[in-house]
């Protein structure tokens, strides 16, 4: 399964401001299941690359996503295990419903 | 109950979904219809927390003595319809269905469960198999309309910053996933309800005495927080109403 537009652009946003050596994988991800616990999503990531660096690490401190109807906007965590994308958590960032369709939405980078 | 046991994780492996027995509950949620009949609105409770007169021995259905016929007929609209009866979809594509079609594969799926039911001799591996199995598909822009997603839509219970529903949501987004490694904080606590009180409380102090990362938009980045002497990483979260109303929480990074 392949990566909505919106998985697609939270994970090029991440990696571009925080690790940038590794943006060349998201061509490379697939989208494995996604879990919808209702004030976020867990999206399971299976990544096509024999490169195993060791490099462990959660990104995503500097992203923030404007959707439309939710009032705090949503943020987004990364995770890379061993050098792969193998997961990307989002999450509603005040007491709301995180919504089933995403389709207007504008990323900021929080750090710039 | 009777079906294996996972040492190593220390969860019960029920067919469609694991058992976490320190928990009282299932980690995942059931993704069928919380109207459809052995299901509830608590998707994470294990057979309604009434283990003493009912049993749930395939994850999906909560059963006493007709267990065959009710997971048959669930079974049976499951196959009619190709998909989970109202399984979330994913951004981007609407997964709505209407009542009309969810009827119909109902009823179809009422004899085709009628015809499983002669066909299966108890509830349990061939009911479990046959319920779990998950057939993904796509609209016509190859947009995923339901694969492996699953939703819940629990039991409303206490409150603090946020209503009820989306507390109950927040909980089992934070410690219901085993990359965020939060065991150690339900240890202490000896639950998620008690481990989640601590979270909340610990994350507002932290904000009140000036600790928390805040950004230009009044989000907090990651700030790592000591709950009750257990390092969390709090990442995201807004102060809302003068309280820190957390985001997500991990231990993932901590060594």
């Amino acid at each position: 399964m392949k990566l909505s537009r919106f998985e697609y652009d939270v994970i090029f946003t991440i990696l571009s401001n925080e690790l940038p050596k590794l943006v060349g994988l998201i061509q490379k991800v697939n989208v494995v299941s996604r879990e919808y616990t209702g004030v976020g999503m867990f999206i399971n990531l299976s990544t096509e690359s024999d490169s195993v660096s060791g490099y462990s690490k959660t990104l995503g401190t500097s992203f923030y996503a404007n959707i439309e109807g939710i009032e705090h906007g949503i943020g987004a965590i990364l995770y890379i295990d061993d050098g792969l994308l193998t997961m990307l958590e989002l999450f509603c960032h005040g007491p709301e419903v995180f919504p089933k369709i995403i389709q207007t939405y504008s990323i900021e980078d929080l750090d710039a | 109950m009777g079906e294996r046991f996972d040492a190593g994780a220390g969860l019960q492996y029920l067919n469609a979904r694991y058992y976490d027995p320190k928990l009282g509950m299932f980690i995942q949620p059931d993704w069928f219809e919380v109207t459809m009949a052995g299901v509830g609105t608590n998707r994470y409770a294990y057979s309604f927390n009434d283990p003493v007169n009912l049993r749930d021995p395939n994850g999906n259905f909560v059963c006493g003595g007709g267990c065959i016929a009710i997971a048959a007929a669930a079974i049976g609209a499951f196959l009619a319809s190709g998909e989970p009866a109202n399984a979330p979809g994913p951004d981007d594509v609407s997964i709505s269905q209407s009542p009309e079609r969810t009827m119909a594969n109902m009823v179809a799926g009422a004899l085709v469960g009628a015809a499983v039911s002669k066909a299966v001799p108890s509830c349990s591996g061939a009911c479990g198999k046959a319920a779990a199995a998950q057939k993904p598909t796509t609209d016509d822009q190859g947009s995923i309309v339901s694969s492996d997603d699953r939703s819940i839509n629990p039991a409303p219970t206490k409150s603090q910053t946020v209503a009820p529903t989306e507390r109950e949501n927040k909980i089992h987004h934070i410690f219901g996933k085993p990359e965020h490694n939060m065991d150690a904080l339900v240890d202490k606590y000896g639950s998620i309800e008690k481990a989640m009180d601590a979270l909340d409380d610990a994350a507002d102090t932290a904000y009140k005495s000036g600790k928390m990362n805040i950004n230009k938009n009044g989000i907090n980045s990651t700030t790592r927080i000591n709950v009750g002497g257990i390092q969390v990483d709090i990442l995201g979260g807004k102060v809302m109403d003068g309280r820190f109303s957390l985001g997500t929480a991990s231990r993932r990074d901590i060594q």
